[in-house]
């Protein structure tokens, strides 16, 4: 496959972010490469009700 | 290969906080891998005994992430009529958990971030 990119005039006037969070990028500029993985868990077992008890270790 | 990057013009960035394991990173890079593992316990009241859980006892801190792979073969040519990307302002309020506010051009970009989060109630 090719593939051609035209890069004309790129001009910004303002970017406002609120959060940049869990390997996510902003970028400002060209990359040949981005992988970006991300994982969360939070399943109805991590909801423990009871006395308050450190995690094991 | 870079060389052939365009250069990036940013007149005024306003970043407010960085967080664990986060970058700013004002010009080019080769190669940045930020990696990070987080375990959030939320309790009812504030109580922090320090020194508690363990990363060896959650499955998500080492299972392998699947990555997609690229099998086509592309050829990809860039034209770049113009030299710069020009930005007049940036506000960011935060960056947190293995995540890259970046001016400039980068070859490689691999983040990771393992996140388990924990909430104990009163019973």
């Amino acid at each position: 496959m090719n593939f051609t990119v035209i890069n004309r005039g790129l001009n910004v006037g303002m970017v406002k972010i609120i959060g940049v969070s869990s390997s996510s990028v902003f970028l400002v500029g060209d990359a040949n490469k981005i992988s970006l993985s991300s994982v969360f868990d939070t399943p109805p077992e991590s909801l423990i009700i009871g006395p308050f008890v450190p995690l094991s270790s | 290969m870079l060389l052939l990057k365009r250069l990036s013009n940013i007149r005024l960035a306003q970043i407010n906080s960085i967080d664990i394991n986060s970058v700013v990173q004002i010009g080019d890079t080769i190669n940045m891998e930020p990696k990070v593992k987080v375990l959030a316990i939320q309790r009812e009241h504030e109580l922090f005994y320090g020194r508690e859980g363990s990363f060896e006892n959650y499955q998500l801190f080492h299972e392998t992430i699947p990555q997609p792979s690229l099998t086509e073969k592309i050829e990809i040519a860039f034209v770049n009529e113009s030299p710069t990307i020009h930005v007049n302002h940036v506000k960011v309020l935060a960056a947190s958990s293995s995540s890259v506010i970046q001016f400039g051009s980068a070859n490689h970009i691999k983040g990771e971030s393992r996140i388990k989060h924990i909430r104990q109630l009163k019973g």
